[in-house]
């Protein structure tokens, strides 16, 4: 197993323990919910659970099967487009 | 009359013959890897038809022409089959070597494994995002458990799209798929915001 594959299992596992720490911080293991009296807050965060899972698989993915052969440079690219001014740079 | 009846029954057979070496040929061909079927194609086939006219050339006796005809449909068939043999051996042989090359071996065996993750990640993402909304609909599960299925069903779901595909992601993918998010997001705001000019300001700025 090379660098790249631990990177992208560490990730994976990151996206999902970070929001479900956070939801057990927040809510404990009885804290429970039905969908029809779903708060504003409860959806926003189990959304974001969704969104931390997407962005965290599809790094997984992107660094698994990039063809760039640098994990630093895969890194830094969607770092630096991530943080890119749009006006600064117009 | 007889004459046009011999000339006819020679076009026949030839037709017959030319027609079940070529369709052979074709169905080998339409089975086979490209390659194997180019060299298929490539090998020649017995001109039936330059034999017949030859054998029809030699002969005036009509009987005596089928009779000749008959069995050099025989001797045709018979070099086909043969060359079809050789041909299915040559393959087997090739195969043969294929399947025990150790290279291949290990190729295979990854490509199995790369399927049952394959398996395994698309519906792991579906279970766990179904489960995670279902869970929450019906029976009221608790939060922790309800994002735990969530978060790791997008995180199998996003996998197995990006691993099902088949290609490989660049950098240049990557930064795509961010600026697309960027985009979406800025779009959003773009929508809720108020324009900043009326019509007349437009108006006025174009003349």
């Amino acid at each position: 197993m090379n660098l790249r594959t631990v990177a992208a299992l560490l990730l994976s596992l990151a996206g999902v323990a970070i929001p479900v720490a956070f939801l057990l911080l927040h809510y404990g293991i009885e804290g429970r919910v039905l969908a029809t009296n779903l708060s504003a807050t409860q959806f926003v965060e189990l959304l974001g659970s969704i969104v931390a899972g997407f962005v965290s698989g599809l790094g997984a993915a992107a660094l698994m099967k990039s063809t760039t052969p640098n994990l630093g440079q895969v890194i830094r690219s969607a770092l630096k487009e991530f943080s890119r001014d749009d006006k600064a740079t117009i | 009359m007889g004459e046009d009846e011999k000339k006819a029954e020679k076009a026949l057979e030839t037709t017959v013959a030319k027609s079940a070496l070529e369709a052979k040929a074709i169905e080998a061909a339409s089975i086979l890897p490209p390659e194997l079927a180019e060299m298929v194609r490539s090998q020649t086939i017995i001109n039936v038809n330059n034999l017949l006219v030859q054998i029809g050339n030699k002969t005036t006796d009509p009987k005596e022409f089928i009779k000749d005809a008959k069995e050099l449909l025989e001797i045709a068939k018979a070099f086909d089959q043969q060359r079809l043999d050789q041909f299915k051996n040559h393959t087997e042989a090739l195969i043969g070597v294929k399947m025990r090359d150790p290279d291949e071996i290990e190729k295979r065996k990854n490509n199995r494994t790369r399927r049952f993750l394959k398996y395994v990640v698309g519906s792991g993402g579906v279970v766990g995002l179904l489960g995670g909304i279902g869970g929450l609909a019906v029976t009221g599960i608790p939060v922790a458990i309800a994002g735990l299925l969530l978060a790791s069903g997008a995180v199998c779901l996003t996998l197995s799209a990006v691993l099902a595909s088949g290609e490989s992601v660049s950098t240049n993918d990557v930064v795509n798929i961010v600026r697309a998010v960027r985009g979406l997001a800025e779009s959003s705001r773009a929508i809720q915001k108020p324009p900043a000019t009326d019509g007349n300001a437009r108006k006025r700025g174009r003349r």
